[in-house]
């Protein structure tokens, strides 16, 4: 299936791009998702997603198709649209 | 003026004699300073006698547009308004949104230069290039809600910028409202009160020139705008505007509360974004901005159903955390009356958390309160406090002049607790969890400002060469490019959430330069930048303000913020890098080769220093 991730603020940083489109295995959940982009981005991207290394504990707002996404074990749908909207934008100078 | 975009004129009232004229904008002016915040620094710098006094005739008080207003440019369409600061006496420049500098251009003018001292209220009425004054004695007292209904019932469609009482009775942090948007820090609203000038209200009919083909330029602010509105940071602004931040800054122990005394708010679990966003009744934008992150709000309090605008998070925090008071209502309401009054709300929560711990400490007795009971956290102290500042009542005479003057008064130890930076009161971050916020607080040219330099997404997130927002090394570098990044922005004038919403200097200069003809690229931009933030420091010196004011206040300087994870914060070493980086010799003064490089020499003092630019 394909996702749409949108970046915001640091992540565009990191990332150097304002989205990407994604293609992952049926029923992959958001953690799989971050763990998947982690491999392109690296730890820059990952230490933002996962406290201490391994609890998945995101630094953004997850926004699903427009609504806030809190259930990160439960699987996505082809063509969902991801948004990783940090809590803190701005002072990219 | 061959630069399209601007109408190379500004309208110049004397409020003293009456006289009203027009004096040019000039393409030096545009090429060197752009709009807003350079270029009133530029005709300010050059205008003001040294060491001018706020409350005098001789203080100015200067309305400007940037190249952008007016014109489709997402966000920028927004008024700047420069003065000296009776808060600070530094050079103030503030910005509102709404529909003021679209109108002002489209009645023909690119600014307002307002000099001298009217004899009785005035308000100055603009249509289409003619302008006169009219007496507003009827108007004075009113609140800013129903000044600018009063104003456009009798003047018609107006576009109206105003004050309260509180500019009327000279609070230093009165601010002056648009719409439901104020000049908020910095007093501007006292300056005008001084002057006898209750309002500005202008039509216009015109039109902004662009020099690119039209069919280009529509198609590129087309692209801009939508890049703004897909943005998702974006479309959750709009929905929770800057709420967002205060649970985590709580969670992690850095949310300034009683007065900077802790890092953590009891009552956090209310000030999330979700209540506020369950109150919204509809959204308003400024002109020519996609995201539209105005919101109105809808709640009760008292028993009464209030419509006011949606609190944005200095508000919530100044008049909550920051005096421990956990009643979301209670703030809501006290924001509202704030605007109403014509207060900036950040200064004006931070007066009261002040009073309230000079009572706990014993500086202000019984006798002082008119019989209120001055204690953390109380909801209902809010309000009446509000109205004793903005009419300077009984303990509100106290509050008015800010916390460095209010610590004068007292005496003892007050000035440890007075929260300020040259004067104007600290907001929402806490420098000591921020470092790189901290070295801004210190170092930005109106005192202690957020958005002179936001470092707080780049410490948090550690983005910009792995800072950690403890540390000390890099900040200066990182405080530098922010400020000298804000100085464009202000000057354009976009608005600060811009930058969050993915945009960069590239699109923005790109921008500008089909709008004006000018070839300005990024670096270019920066310089521009850098040089507004070193006219900034000449005009503060001039003031008598230089590098003994780059300094935080005693409580960040010595204390650990309790429950966080924040020890005190010495910015010596810091501010030394940053003068260094800045090219300023050791008191904080810009030497003549860091002028003549910024093609700045011809405005240097007399006592500049040669010294390694
Ligand atoms: S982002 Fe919000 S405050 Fe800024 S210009 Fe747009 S509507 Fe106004």
């Amino acid at each position: 299936m394909q996702i749409m991730v949108r970046y915001s603020g640091p992540l565009i940083q990191i990332t150097r791009r304002r989205r990407e489109a994604v293609v992952l295995p049926e029923q992959a959940t958001l953690v799989e998702l971050i763990r998947h982009l982690g491999r392109t981005h690296g730890q820059p991207f990952l230490r933002l997603f996962f406290r201490d290394g391994s609890r998945f504990e995101p630094e953004f707002v997850v926004i699903r198709n427009g609504a806030v996404f809190e259930d990160y074990q439960g699987a996505l749908c082809d063509q969902d649209e991801i948004a990783l909207v940090a809590l803190f934008a701005g002072g990219s100078a | 003026m061959k630069y399209k975009g601007y109408t190379g004129r500004l309208l110049r009232v004397d409020l003293g004699s009456g006289a009203i004229g027009e004096i040019p904008v000039t393409e030096e002016q545009a090429a060197r300073f752009v709009g807003g915040r350079g270029m009133a620094t530029e005709i300010l710098y050059r205008r003001l006698p040294a060491g001018v006094d706020p409350f005098s005739e001789a203080n100015d008080l200067l309305v400007l547009t940037g190249p952008a207003a007016g014109t489709p440019f997402p966000t920028g369409s927004r008024t700047a308004v420069a003065t000296v600061s009776p808060l600070t006496m530094t050079l103030s420049t503030g910005y509102m949104g709404g529909h003021f500098a679209p109108e002002l251009k489209y009645a023909g003018y690119d600014g307002i230069l307002v000099t001298g001292r009217a004899e009785r209220p005035v308000m100055l009425v603009i249509q289409d290039g003619r302008a006169g004054l009219q007496d507003a004695s009827h108007l004075w007292g009113l609140d800013t809600q129903v000044t600018q209904e009063e104003i456009t019932r009798a003047v018609g469609p107006v576009k109206v910028m105003c004050i309260g009482p509180a500019g009327e009775h000279g609070v230093r942090y009165a601010a002056i409202a648009h719409e439901q948007h104020l000049v908020g820090r910095g007093g501007a609203g006292a300056v005008m009160g001084f002057k006898n000038l209750k309002a500005i209200a202008v039509r216009g009919t015109g039109s902004v020139q662009v020099a690119a083909d039209p069919d280009l330029f529509f198609a590129r602010m087309r692209e801009m705008q939508s890049i703004i509105q897909e943005d998702p940071i974006a479309r959750r602004f709009r929905q929770i505007g800057t709420a967002s931040g205060m649970p985590k800054k709580n969670k992690i122990g850095a949310l300034p509360t009683r007065n900077f005394q802790r890092g953590v708010f009891d009552h956090v679990e209310h000030f999330g974004p979700e209540p506020l966003v369950e109150m919204i009744q509809r959204y308003e934008s400024c002109a020519h901005c996609p995201v539209s992150c105005g919101s109105v709000v809808r709640f009760d309090f008292n028993g009464e159903s209030i419509v006011s605008e949606r609190i944005e998070h200095e508000s919530h925090w100044a008049l909550g955390p920051l005096c421990d008071v956990g009643d979301l209502r209670a703030v809501l309401k006290a924001s509202d009356t704030c605007d109403r009054l014509g207060l900036d709300t950040i200064s004006a929560g931070a007066s009261i958390a002040f009073a309230m711990e000079a009572r706990e400490r014993g500086l202000l007795r019984d006798e002082d309160l008119d019989g209120l009971d001055l204690r953390w956290g109380d909801p209902t102290l809010l309000d009446p406090l509000l109205d004793r500042i903005a009419r300077r009542q009984g303990i509100g005479d106290l509050l008015a002049d800010g916390v460095r003057l209010a610590a004068e008064k007292l005496g003892g130890d007050a000035h440890y607790f007075a929260m300020h930076t040259k004067g104007l009161e600290l907001s929402a971050f806490e420098p000591r969890a921020f470092t790189g916020m901290g070295l801004n607080f210190a170092t930005a040219s109106r005192g202690a400002d957020h958005n002179r330099a936001f470092t707080i997404a780049a410490e948090y997130y550690g983005i910009l060469g792995d800072l950690d927002r403890h540390a000390h090394e890099g900040k200066a570098k990182m405080v530098k490019e922010l400020q000298d990044f804000s100085a464009v922005i202000d000057s354009i004038i976009a608005c600060m959430f811009t930058i969050d919403f993915s945009t960069d200097v590239q699109l923005f200069s790109d921008a500008i330069n089909l709008i004006t003809g000018m070839e300005i690229d990024p670096d270019e931009y920066y310089r521009i930048g850098e040089r507004i933030s070193n006219l900034e420091r000449l005009f503060n010196l001039r003031q008598g303000i230089g590098g003994e004011q780059d300094r935080l206040p005693p409580r960040i300087q010595r204390e650990a913020v309790a429950e966080g994870d924040a020890g005190p914060l010495d910015i010596k070493a810091m501010l030394r890098e940053y003068y260094d980086l800045r090219g300023w010799d050791e008191s904080g003064a810009p030497t003549r080769e860091r002028l003549r490089a910024l093609d700045l020499i011809d405005l240097a003092p007399h006592e500049a220093k040669e010294g390694a630019g």
